[in-house]
C-alpha cells in the first residue's frame, strides 16, 4: 500500500485546515487518483474527472474525516466510486486513446500498456477496481474490502476470476505493430 | 511462462498523470458545497410550506376544516355514457 504513514502530518494538517497542507495532499494524491481512475476507466479523459471529482470529495469532506490514519481507505473509496460512478453513465470508452499512446515510450512499452488495459476492460467494472487496488494500490483483501463495503470473501473471489481471466488473456501476448493494433481497434 | 500481473499493470498504469490544479480543484468543491447548500435550503422550504399547508388544513384556522371544504367541492355531473 502507498505509504499513507509519511502523509500523517500532512494530513492532520489538511484537516485543520491548513491550506498549503492541503495543496500538498492534493499534489502527492492527484496521480494515484489519475491512475486508479484509468485502470477502471481505460480512457485518459475520463480518469482525468473521476480523480477531478475524487479530489473535490477530499477537499469538502477532509476536516470532518474521523481520523488521519483511515485517509488511505477513504480516499481510495471516493476514487473507486466515482470512477464506477462515470463508468456506469458513460459505457464506451477508448482504452486506444492518441493521450495513452502520446504518454507512453517508448513504442513496444505502449503496446504492451494497450494490451494490458484492453485485458482489463475484458473484466467487469468491479473487478477492475479490485485488480487496481490489489496490484497498484497493494492493498490486501481486507483493505479492499473495507473500500469496497463487501465482504472479504467476495473480494477474494473477484481477484482470482479476474487474475485468472487477465493472465489468460496477457499470456497470448506478443508486441504488435502499431498499424495492426489501430486497424485492429476500428 | 506465468505472466507477472503486478508488473504488467503497473507498468501500464505507469503513465505521467496530467497536471493538477489545486485551484480548479477547489473550484469544484466549492461548487459541489453551493449546490448542496441550495438543495438542503429547497428542502427545508418545501417542508416549511408543506407544514404551513398542513396546519392551515388541519388546525383549523380561520374555521377552515376539510370536511367542509370537501363538502364543498361541486358534483360532477352524470357522464353521457352513464345516462
Amino acid at each position: 500500500m502507498h505509504s499513507w504513514e509519511s502523509q500523517l502530518r500532512a494530513i492532520e494538517a489538511a484537516r485543520g485546515g491548513d491550506g498549503a497542507a492541503l495543496d500538498a495532499l492534493l499534489r502527492e494524491i492527484w496521480p494515484h487518483a489519475y491512475r486508479i481512475g484509468l485502470s477502471i476507466l481505460r480512457n485518459p479523459a475520463a480518469a482525468e474527472d473521476a480523480a477531478q471529482e475524487a479530489c473535490a470529495r477530499v477537499v469538502m469532506a477532509i476536516a470532518g474525516l474521523r481520523s488521519s490514519a483511515a485517509f488511505g481507505v477513504w480516499f481510495y473509496r471516493l476514487v473507486v466510486r466515482e470512477a464506477l460512478a462515470i463508468e456506469r453513465r458513460v459505457r464506451a470508452c477508448d482504452p486506444l486513446d492518441p493521450q495513452t499512446l502520446a504518454s507512453a515510450s517508448p513504442l513496444t512499452d505502449a503496446l504492451v500498456r494497450i494490451d494490458v488495459l484492453r485485458a482489463l476492460g475484458a473484466l467487469p467494472a468491479h473487478q477492475r477496481a479490485v485488480v487496481a487496488l490489489h496490484f497498484y494500490a497493494d492493498l490486501n483483501s481486507r483493505e479492499i474490502a473495507s473500500v469496497l463495503r463487501m465482504p472479504e470473501g467476495t473480494v477474494r473471489y473477484h481477484l482470482s476470476l479476474a487474475r485468472r481471466r487477465l493472465e489468460a488473456l496477457l499470456a497470448s501476448h506478443r508486441p504488435r505493430p502499431l498499424t495492426e493494433v489501430l486497424f485492429d481497434a476500428g | 511462462m506465468p505472466v507477472d500481473l503486478r508488473a504488467a499493470i503497473r507498468g501500464a498504469l505507469d503513465v505521467a498523470a496530467p497536471p493538477v490544479a489545486p485551484a480548479r480543484i477547489r473550484a469544484r468543491a466549492a461548487l459541489r458545497l453551493r449546490s448542496l447548500e441550495r438543495g438542503r435550503s429547497r428542502s427545508l422550504l418545501t417542508a416549511a410550506v408543506l407544514t404551513a399547508l398542513l396546519a392551515l388544513c388541519v388546525g383549523g384556522n380561520g374555521g377552515f376544516a376539510v370536511s367542509t371544504a370537501v363538502a364543498a367541492i361541486p358534483a360532477p355531473a352524470p357522464s353521457p355514457a352513464a345516462t
